[in-house]
C-alpha cells in the first residue's frame, strides 16, 4: 500500500503533477512534464520545497497497457497551501497559518481596500513581482469591515500599504503605492 | 533504475477540474456598489474641484472612477465622502471630525491627493482633463 504523501508547497502552475503506480510495487512520485511517463527514475525534492503531511490524492485514473496505473493528481491537502509565483487573498483568518507555513521565507502582504485608486494601479505591478520573485510569497488583504481586526493588528493608516514578513514577524514596512520602494525593501529583507 | 536528487519547483496545474470544484467552493464577496446618486454627486464635486484647484484627474481615468466610486460609497454609508485611500479605526468619528473629508485637508492645504484623483499639472500621472463622464465611471469600473 503506497505511503501517501504531500505536497504543502505549490509553484505557480505550468505543468501537471503525476504520480505512478505502479502495480506490485511501491508508488513513486514523479513531478515534471507528464510526457515524461514511461521512466522508472525516482526524484528526490529539495526540503525547502516539499514537507510531508496527511493528503488525500483524489483523481482520474486510467489503466496502461503495461500494467501502471497513471493517476492525474488534484491534490487535496490538510493545513494551509503556501503558494509562489502568484498573488494569494488571505483574510483574517488565513493569513497567520499562511505566514507561519512559508516558514524563513519572505512574505510581503499587499494591504488594499475597494475603492482605492492607487491600489488598482500598483496590482498588476505586485502581480509581476510574485512571478518573478519565487522565493517570496506574495498575499493581499482586503482591509473591510470583516478583516479589521487583522488591519488593526498589523496597523494601517495610508492605503495600500505593504507589510514585509519574516519569521513570523513584520520587518519591514512600505506605505503608498511606490513600486520602488517596495522592491528595494523586498530585495532587502530577502537577502537577510 | 536511476535516481537522481534535484531541486526543481513543484509545480500543480491550477486549472479548476470537476473533482477540484466539489471540495473548494470559491468565497462569494459581496461587493458593495455605491448609489448612483453619490456617485453622480461625486463625479460633479470632483469636476469642480479639479477646475477650483487647477488640478486634474489621472491619465488613467480609471483610477479617478475608482475613488470617484470610494468617495460615493463612503458618503452613503458615513453620510460624508471620507477618503477611501485610508484605513480608520473608527469610520463614524473620522467622518464627524472631517480631517479627512474630501477634499482632506492635505489637499486644500498642499494639493496633496494620494489618491491620484486631483493631480498638480507636473505630477507624473497627470492628464490634461477635468472632467469625467458617468458612462466612463462605470465603464472603467464594471469589472470591479
Amino acid at each position: 500500500m503506497p505511503t501517501p504523501m504531500a505536497l504543502n508547497l505549490c509553484t505557480s502552475p505550468k505543468w501537471i503533477g503525476t504520480t505512478v503506480f505502479e502495480s506490485g510495487s511501491s508508488s513513486k512520485l514523479l513531478l515534471g512534464s507528464s510526457s515524461s511517463s514511461s521512466t522508472s527514475s525516482t526524484t528526490s525534492f529539495s526540503s525547502s520545497i516539499l514537507s510531508c503531511k496527511s493528503v488525500g490524492l483524489k483523481s482520474l485514473s486510467s489503466r496502461r497497457k503495461n500494467g501502471s496505473v497513471r493517476v492525474r493528481s488534484s491534490l487535496d491537502t490538510t493545513g494551509p497551501t503556501v503558494t509562489v509565483g502568484q498573488v494569494t487573498e488571505v483574510n483574517k483568518d488565513t493569513f497567520w497559518p499562511i505566514v507561519n507555513a512559508a516558514g524563513d521565507k519572505t512574505v510581503v502582504l499587499d494591504m488594499y481596500t475597494q475603492w482605492c485608486g492607487p491600489c488598482k494601479v500598483i496590482a498588476p505591478k505586485y502581480k509581476e513581482l510574485s512571478e518573478k520573485y519565487l522565493d517570496v510569497v506574495f498575499l493581499k488583504l482586503d482591509c473591510n469591515q470583516d478583516n479589521k481586526p487583522l488591519a488593526k493588528e498589523l496597523g494601517i493608516k495610508v492605503v495600500p500599504t505593504f507589510k514585509i514578513l519574516k519569521d513570523n514577524k513584520v520587518v519591514k514596512e512600505v506605505t503608498g503605492a511606490k513600486y520602488d520602494d517596495l522592491v528595494a525593501a523586498i530585495d532587502v529583507v530577502r537577502s537577510s | 533504475m536511476t535516481s537522481q536528487a534535484s531541486t526543481f519547483a513543484v509545480s500543480v496545474s491550477s486549472a479548476p477540474s470537476p473533482l477540484r470544484r466539489r471540495g473548494n467552493f470559491s468565497v462569494v464577496r459581496a461587493q458593495v456598489e455605491p448609489s448612483d446618486k453619490s456617485i453622480e454627486i461625486m463625479r460633479k464635486f470632483s469636476e469642480q474641484y479639479a477646475r477650483k484647484s487647477g488640478t486634474y484627474f489621472c491619465s488613467d481615468k480609471g483610477v479617478t472612477a475608482v475613488v470617484i466610486k470610494g468617495l460615493a460609497d463612503h458618503k452613503d454609508s458615513l453620510g460624508a465622502p471620507l477618503c477611501p485611500c485610508r484605513h480608520y479605526d473608527d469610520k463614524a468619528a473620522e467622518a464627524a471630525q472631517g480631517f479627512w473629508n474630501c477634499p482632506c485637508v492635505p489637499m486644500r492645504e498642499r494639493k496633496e491627493c494620494h489618491c491620484m484623483l486631483f493631480l498638480t499639472p507636473d505630477n507624473d500621472f497627470a492628464g490634461n482633463e477635468q472632467t469625467i463622464t458617468l458612462d466612463e465611471i462605470k465603464e472603467s469600473t464594471e469589472n470591479m
